[in-house]
């Protein structure tokens, strides 16, 4: 392995990146917290970024097809994972939810893990099927694959995680290939939600989209199989929206009610309802343009701003560095994001390419979904920001996540001199005796 | 190492595509996303500065440290002292103040360090109105606890949760020395309300500051308060100080106010009047009062605490009998009355009158004090016995027939239709009958009855105690009314003299001096002569007063009301003294001991620890 010319293929780039970016996240963090009692806690963000870079290190060295080989594995034991957050003894119950669990000292997340889990599973799932998208089944496995531990964290409860399978799954599907009109009715059910309202016109125009639907879909000729199943659980959503919408809304926690109302009604800024966003938007808006100084942010230490250390981390750096700061970061991100998706395009395999996809997805919604919450884009659900929040499981995750990344890249680098020897000399790739079969040994 | 050849699946260009579509998406979004930054920390940084500054910044009031009030002597009457107002930050739960587990710690060892019972600390953290300078967020829940209790509270500060943190602050307290001494003439002092906050004397004060209320704290409240500063100070979420004080405006310390009052006259006056319901007023001729008691008092540190109790009380405490109070004047109204024949009817002093006891008129009987009679006497005998058919027939008879306006005009010389202007808030208007309004129907409204006891001085006439403290200085010093003076001079914070109050002229008495000299005559006689009603009073070496007495009928509501009114020495005058005591009972048996042992402390004949 290490006679092979692997250290010259390395992506330094991504690696680079990733580093910077936990870099930026340590230093943000020391500012945030200077003086105060949590003022320790860089040096222990610092310490995962090592491990991290170690785990990161240790995976890139890995062929991502020995991932994708033992993903249904992986994927196994990221449920059992998750499971066990529910079991006693080992279960812990932090902040209001069973989302960890204790291995002596140490303290993890499982659902970081699965995250990565399920990336690669749908990878493989997605990765070695057929040409062509056909019946049902081919949109069920892989969306089974992603709300198995969706749901799973749901019942922790934890939101943000559970939401954050949705886009890599559909993120992930999409970049297999899966066909328009699939992704089309695979958004019919959501179109239930008109059924809040109750007026006539809401209803017909919901009876438009549907018979728009059902139109396109024999037009296209796709088959009754899939197209029916998606209406009937449309049909079936909407109606249960239109019946049920004030009971489930009764149901729901006073703190879920409150984040929606104020989601939609951001006028609604200082008491109650947006309490968080207001001051996350407070401590960015007084950063301004370059920001008040890296230690100096008030809004944090005087404890306006909650969780500024884990979901509110981006308004600290707003607050800091200000806008220059905030869009040095986010240009970070894309940088990141980019190189990943090059990595997906450069990929000579499904796979690796899905995985890649499955990463920048990962990365993607965690950016999104963070940011879009602290500046009042989207509802508040508790997510932290890649790179940048504090908490051991979650580096460790991102840096394996790059890790992939790098393998991938690097071992397409070998991909395409298998290409050649394969194009070149096919009798080497393709032995009659099958248990010599792996072009590495003979090669 | 063995492994399985995993087949390679070509990616089709669909692939590609798609993740080409998925960078697009992500560059899209970033863009918004920055947009967004710009929005929140450019286009709108202004606000959320502001914003942020309200988050933390609190700018606190300081109050100003009150003036001094004191006596002419130096002697301090009222003055501010630091106490401690106990604050504690409000939890809320669905918008409601919540007793949570934290704050019911606090209040917990909150009761157990003030000795405040629990329940009474919860229903005030549930109820009391919150504050305006920390943004509502706290809530005082004991006021002016003692230093004592103060220093332990902020020794064991750090053992409260933070979510329920409770705040000592220093807050100026008014204090007065002497409990009850002088208490009308004092007054009290209480945070402003929204109806005076509103009105243009009040503009510059913060709300929540402390104003004079009644008596002279509220007369020189311009003077007494100062200007509050204000303090900046840097506050986290739980509204506990993170930063030093920051002085933004200092606050400047307000200006003492001397009095002409004099802590020994007062102290003294108040001591003989005892119990009873009365009024003491003691005042050069120039009408600077040296002191003026008004039975029964409250007490200016307490009176919160004792507000039912003074309330409850027939006798009405908060009641400034001397300054407000509505009293006939009874026979000391026949000294005004006796310049009105003098000069209006133009009689000598020497013309006699017979009385037989009575008089009878028109149908009706007035009996004189006297059953007997006192036979043929002059005006000075008149007076000194004060004899009431002589006045039911000289002012009666011949002065107010027909419609009494010689006798209002000569009440209207002596100021008795108009407030006097003491420099006291409380003042009511004294009525004279006739008045003013039912001028046009005196020829008809005035009935002869109606004369006759305005000769007496009853019968509508109603006047304060100061009131005729004041008119009988006129006669003192021949006729020139001066404006009752409690306040001396303004001192600065520092000592120097700032204003100076000199002696207001009102106006003057237009009679002769043959006049004023008849009438001083006649209350000479009042206590010189061995049959006169003050003649207890005669016996002072080389110092000669002059008075009247009088004893104006209550009707249904009990004994009458005993006057004395006096001054000394008689050549020479340097005081002047009204005594009033409401129900006491005849003017000679009760008020005029009264004023005897007034003098005896203003001519140290006793010293003042005897009086008690």
């Amino acid at each position: 392995m290490f006679r092979s010319k692997i250290w010259f293929n390395i992506d330094y780039v991504s690696l680079l990146l990733a580093l910077g970016l936990a870099s930026f996240g340590v230093v943000v963090l020391a500012g945030a917290t200077q003086g105060t009692i949590n003022s320790g806690l860089w040096l222990t963000q610092a310490q995962w970024i090592v491990i991290g870079l170690i785990m990161c290190v240790c995976t890139f060295l890995i062929d991502y097809r020995f991932f994708i080989k033992y993903a249904v594995v992986f994927y196994i034991i990221g449920i059992i994972g998750l499971l066990l957050c529910f079991a006693p003894y080992i279960g812990l119950y932090k902040k209001g939810a069973y989302s960890w669990i204790r291995i002596g000292p140490k303290q993890f997340q499982p659902a970081e893990f699965a995250k990565l889990a399920t990336i690669l599973m749908l990878a493989k799932i997605l990765g070695s099927r057929k040409e062509k998208w056909t019946g049902m089944l081919d949109i069920l496995r892989p969306l089974f694959i992603g709300a198995l531990p969706a749901m799973i964290i749901l019942k922790q409860p934890d939101l943000g995680t559970a939401i954050v399978f949705g886009p890599v799954t559909l993120l992930m599907m999409f970049a297999a290939g899966m066909p328009f009109s699939y992704i089309l009715l695979l958004f019919a059910p959501f179109t239930c939600f008109i059924g809040i309202n109750h007026d006539i016109i809401a209803i017909l125009i919901w009876l438009g989209i549907m018979g728009g639907l059902l139109l396109y879909s024999i037009f296209r000729k796709i088959p009754w199989t899939v197209w029916l199943p998606f209406l009937a659980i449309s049909i079936v959503a909407y109606i249960a929206v239109f019946e049920y919408a004030e009971t489930v809304w009764n149901q729901l926690r006073d703190h879920q009610k409150d984040r929606i109302v104020g989601y939609f009604n951001p006028e609604i800024e200082k008491k109650g309802l947006n309490w968080n966003i207001y001051n996350s938007k407070v401590a960015l808006g007084s950063g301004g343009f370059w920001g008040i100084g890296l230690g100096k942010g008030t809004q944090s230490k005087l404890g306006f701003l909650p969780e500024y250390e884990h979901d509110f981390v981006f308004p600290t750096v707003g607050e800091q560095l200000g806008f220059v700061g905030g869009v040095s970061l986010l240009g970070l991100f894309l940088f990141l994001l980019m190189r990943a998706l090059e990595t997906s395009i450069l990929s000579k395999t499904l796979q690796g390419s899905l995985i890649a996809t499955g990463v920048a997805a990962l990365f993607f919604s965690h950016i999104s979904i963070n940011i879009g919450m602290v500046t009042g884009l989207l509802p508040v659900t508790g997510l932290p920001l890649t790179f940048i929040s504090y908490g051991g499981s979650f580096m460790l995750i991102n840096m394996i996540a790059v890790g992939f990344l790098i393998s991938i890249r690097m071992h397409t680098t070998k991909e395409i001199i298998e290409d050649n020897i394969m194009n070149n000399h096919p009798q080497l790739i393709l032995p009659k005796n099958t248990e010599n079969g792996d072009i590495w040994e003979s090669s | 190492m063995k492994r399985k050849h995993i087949p390679l699946f070509n990616k089709t260009n669909k692939v590609e595509r798609r993740i080409k579509f998925f960078m697009l998406l992500v560059v899209g979004f970033f863009a918004v996303l920055v947009f967004r930054l710009w929005t929140i920390q450019i286009y709108r940084q202004e606000d959320y500065l502001q914003s942020s500054l309200d988050n933390i910044q609190r700018l606190v009031p300081v109050q100003s440290i009150r003036g001094e009030i004191r006596d002419s002597n130096g002697k301090i009457l009222a003055k501010d002292v630091n106490y401690c107002d106990v604050w504690i930050k409000l939890n809320y739960q669905n918008g409601r103040r919540a007793v949570t587990p934290a704050v019911q710690k606090s209040l917990e060892m909150l009761s157990e360090i003030l000795g405040k019972s629990y329940k009474r600390l919860e229903y005030d953290y549930l109820h009391k109105k919150r504050d305006p300078f920390y943004k509502r967020l706290q809530v005082c829940v004991a006021n002016r606890i003692p230093p004592d209790q103060y220093v332990i509270l902020e020794e064991r500060k750090m053992e409260f949760p933070e979510e329920a943190m409770i705040f000592a602050r220093k807050v100026p307290t008014r204090y007065y020395h002497y409990n009850s001494l002088a208490a009308h003439i004092l007054g009290l002092t209480g945070p402003i309300d929204a109806k005076e906050k509103d009105s243009e004397d009040y503009v510059e004060y913060a709300p929540y500051s402390l104003i004079g209320k009644s008596g002279i704290e509220k007369q020189y409240e311009s003077y007494l308060h100062g200007s509050d500063g204000v303090n900046r100070i840097i506050v986290d979420k739980n509204e506990i100080q993170r930063s030093p004080s920051i002085e933004v405006k200092t606050a400047v310390p307000g200006n003492n106010v001397v009095l002409n009052l004099d802590y020994k006259y007062q102290s003294a006056a108040e001591k003989i009047l005892g119990a009873s319901a009365g009024v003491m007023i003691a005042s050069t001729t120039d009408n600077r009062i040296l002191a003026m008691a008004s039975n029964p008092r409250f007490d200016l540190n307490e009176y919160r605490k004792k507000y039912g109790v003074y309330l409850t009380d027939p006798l009405n405490p908060f009641y400034h009998r001397a300054v407000a109070g509505n009293y006939e004047p009874g026979s000391v109204f026949k000294i005004f009355e006796a310049f009105a024949l003098l000069e209006e009817l133009k009689i000598s002093p020497e013309h006699q009158v017979y009385c037989p006891g009575h008089f009878s008129k028109w149908g009706t009987r007035w009996n004189c004090h006297k059953k007997a009679g006192h036979g043929y006497l002059n005006l000075y005998e008149a007076v000194c016995l004060s004899c009431n058919v002589y006045f039911y027939e000289m002012v009666g008879d011949k002065l107010n027939i027909p419609g009494g306006r010689r006798l209002r005009k000569w009440a209207i010389e002596f100021g008795f239709e108009d407030k006097t202007g003491v420099d006291l808030p409380d003042e009511r208007t004294p009525s004279v009958f006739p008045s003013k309004d039912t001028e046009r129907f005196l020829d008809f409204a005035y009935t002869p009855g109606v004369g006759v006891n305005n000769a007496i001085g009853q019968g509508g006439v109603l006047f304060s105690p100061l009131q005729v403290h004041t008119a009988v200085c006129a006669i003192t010093n021949n006729g020139v009314l001066y404006q009752p003076q409690i306040a001396q001079k303004i001192l600065s914070h520092g000592g120097e003299v700032k204003e100076i109050f000199e002696p207001i002229k009102m106006g003057a008495v237009e009679a002769s001096p043959k006049t004023f000299e008849a009438v001083q005559k006649a209350m000479w006689e009042v206590v010189n002569n061995p049959r006169g009603t003050g003649r207890r009073l005669k016996d002072y070496p080389n110092f000669t007063v002059a008075g009247k007495t009088g004893t104006a009928q209550a009707g249904n509501r009990g004994e009458p009301h005993a006057w004395f009114v006096c001054y000394g020495p008689f050549d020479n005058p340097e005081i002047v003294i009204t005594v009033m005591i409401e129900n006491g009972g005849h003017g000679g048996e009760v008020a005029v001991p009264l004023a005897q042992k007034f003098l005896d402390v203003f001519l140290d004949n006793v010293s003042f620890e005897d009086l008690v």
